[in-house]
């Protein structure tokens, strides 16, 4: 059995019955054991749960009544998903004992696919907010190198799936929490559309700007969870009522005739990133023009601009949430979810409703902005993780995010690995399509994948 | 937006109904200009006829 | 809601009603606050409002 084999790989050898889902579950509880002690990336282990799930999807492989491609592929999910009788707690001493009577719809979709669920992942306090050291559990740390931060709000997902502990996972993505932690553990993560994803039964934190998403190892394996997860849910209020494509059939398409429209101010002007983050994008785009692409900039507004309307409806859509528990129990929270939160207290509601006239805008200026493009690019994190221990407190508004602006417009966007920083951490380029075009952005994000040599190198620590 | 001063910023803080201690209000304070320049860079002037991005459905899904 | 006095809650606002308009305006947001209260009432956590951020028509 390859030591660490992606989804696409694993399927194909459990359906030709060459590899044994107990086995691999097997290994992948072990990997847990040996190794998470350092990285915190779960919260829970349902060691229990994860065998009879892996022994359930042997016995229909061998019977040959395989659900599908991820039937017996072990999965966990970010600790703001909903699961049934399993602890769900945001990560937060206010939710510590919190137990599910029903699983989120994503949860439920995966489980009829087939996964075998090994548990629920840290995350960042009510998916907002890290890292904090002043919560019931510690934060995941980053497997490339423990004393560095693995972004977040997804931050368990982006550590485990990094580690090799599972090969794939749930996140969410408010303002980046899919994205940022698939940048800085070197996976790839896609934010899909809004509206194509449930959100029914996955804590919220703002309502208009959550999305929920896989992580997993490759473009591919992201597609390949994807297609499990995609679908109209009535349960989810903002849920897109239209048929779900398959998100694999472009897959081998290639590259050649792509238009990529590079949001170049974004990333050298607006938020300057690393020389490595830069020069990443450069040579993924001579990538893309050796692949028969043509590559060429683009102007947008001042990703200020951006960042601003999505911070407001953000803090705004977070406060409503929260207010009640606020002013009970202010103190139960850690101090950066609480002071970040406490800030929509200060906003009032003309302030949101101006955000939300700014966000139609927006939304018009990238959907034109498109009609030229296929793909749009920019980076998704300033550079390589920083220490851990020394995260701002008040980083998520001194400068604009890089990924904020797709979670304004809604727009599919996706982190794909560029290669590795000077401190041999990962550094990435964020890829954005056109609403509800995931196929193009696989496509676009499979191609480089498959061009470059990232996908072949694993943590030192598990490697 | 011009600057709040410690005195106006402490009417705001009380106004939120969150109970702030001292410390708590230093930090907030402090983050407060920033706060104001994202609140106006989001309300930037714009056509009067503008509409937000939230559609209200009548029929309850 | 607080215990401010009305008028430095009107000054932290940015506004600047005549001295004569005062009360009445006090009173109409006295009102306001408890229809606010009122609004803010117990509900699910995970209780959605009504208008939806759309990308295209439904």
């Amino acid at each position: 059995m390859d030591a660490f084999p992606t989804i696409a790989s694993a399927s194909k050898a459990i359906a030709a019955k060459k590899l044994s889902p107990v086995e691999l579950t097997k290994a992948s509880l072990a990997r847990i054991k040996a190794h998470d002690s350092a990285l915190h990336s779960f919260l829970l282990v349902t060691e229990e749960r994860a065998m009879a799930d892996a022994k359930a999807a042997e016995a229909r492989v061998m019977a040959g009544s395989a659900k599908g491609p991820l039937d017996g592929i072990p999965i966990a999910h970010k600790d703001i998903y909903n699961t049934a009788d399993i602890r769900t707690t945001a990560h937060s001493k206010l939710l510590e004992h919190n137990v599910p009577t029903a699983d989120s719809m994503v949860v439920k979709k995966w489980d009829a696919a087939g996964t075998v669920m090994l548990g629920k992942l840290a995350t960042h306090e009510f998916a907002m907010g890290g890292p904090s050291f002043d919560l019931p559990w510690p934060p995941a740390r980053n497997p490339w190198n423990p004393d560095h931060f693995t972004a977040g709000s997804s931050s368990g997902t982006g550590a485990a799936v990094a580690a090799g502990f599972i090969l794939g996972g749930t996140g969410s993505d408010t303002g980046g929490s899919i994205r940022g932690p698939a940048a800085l553990c070197g996976i790839a993560g896609i934010k899909p559309t809004y509206g194509l994803c449930s959100r029914a039964g996955v804590l919220p934190l703002s309502f208009t700007m959550d999305h929920t998403g896989p992580m997993a190892w490759t473009v591919e394996d992201c597609a390949m969870l994807l297609q499990a997860m995609a679908g109209y849910d009535p349960e989810d209020p903002a849920s897109a009522d239209r048929p779900v494509p398959n998100f694999t059939a472009d897959l081998a398409k290639g590259a050649k005739g792509l238009r990529i429209g590079v949001i170049r101010h974004f990333f050298e002007d607006d938020h300057p990133v690393s020389e490595a983050t830069r020069k990443g994008i450069d040579a993924a785009m001579d990538v893309y023009r050796g692949l028969g692409a043509e590559v060429s900039d683009v102007t947008l507004s001042p990703m200020s601009e951006y960042h601003a309307v999505g911070s407001v409806i953000l803090t705004s859509e977070a406060y409503a949430v929260h207010q009640p528990w606020l002013k009970t129990r202010f103190n139960d929270y850690g101090e950066l979810f609480r002071d970040r939160i406490a800030l929509g207290a200060f906003m009032s509601s003309a302030d949101y409703v101006q955000a939300m006239r700014r966000r139609r805008m927006l939304c018009i200026e990238v959907r034109d902005a498109m009609a030229d493009y296929d793909i749009l690019v920019s980076a998704s994190q300033p550079g390589e993780a920083p220490r851990i221990d020394s995260v701002p407190k008040w980083g998520n508004l001194e400068k604009p995010s890089l990924t904020m602006p797709f979670n304004v417009t809604g727009n599919p966007a996706m982190s794909v690995c560029t290669g590795y920083g000077e401190g041999g951490l990962p550094v990435c380029m964020q890829l954005i399509a056109r609403p509800f075009a995931e196929p193009m952005l696989f496509r676009a994000g499979h191609a480089y994948e498959t061009a470059t040599g990232w996908r072949g190198k694993r943590p030192a620590l598990v490697a | 937006m011009p600057p709040v001063t410690r005195e106006e910023f402490d009417i705001l803080a009380a106004q939120t109904g969150l109970p702030l201690s001292q410390a708590q209000k230093d930090t907030l304070f402090d983050v407060y200009p920033t706060l104001q320049k994202i609140l106006t860079t989001a309300a930037a002037p714009m056509p009067r006829e503008a509409e937000p991005s939230l559609i209200f459905y009548p029929e309850v899904r | 809601m607080s215990e401010i006095s009305f008028e430095a809650r009107v000054r932290a606002t940015g506004l600047k009603p005549k001295a004569e308009d005062m009360p009445k305006l006090e009173a109409l947001v006295k009102d306001m606050d408890r229809a606010a209260e009122l609004v803010r009432g117990p509900r699910a956590y995970s209780e959605e409002p009504l208008s939806a951020f759309r990308l295209k028509k439904a």
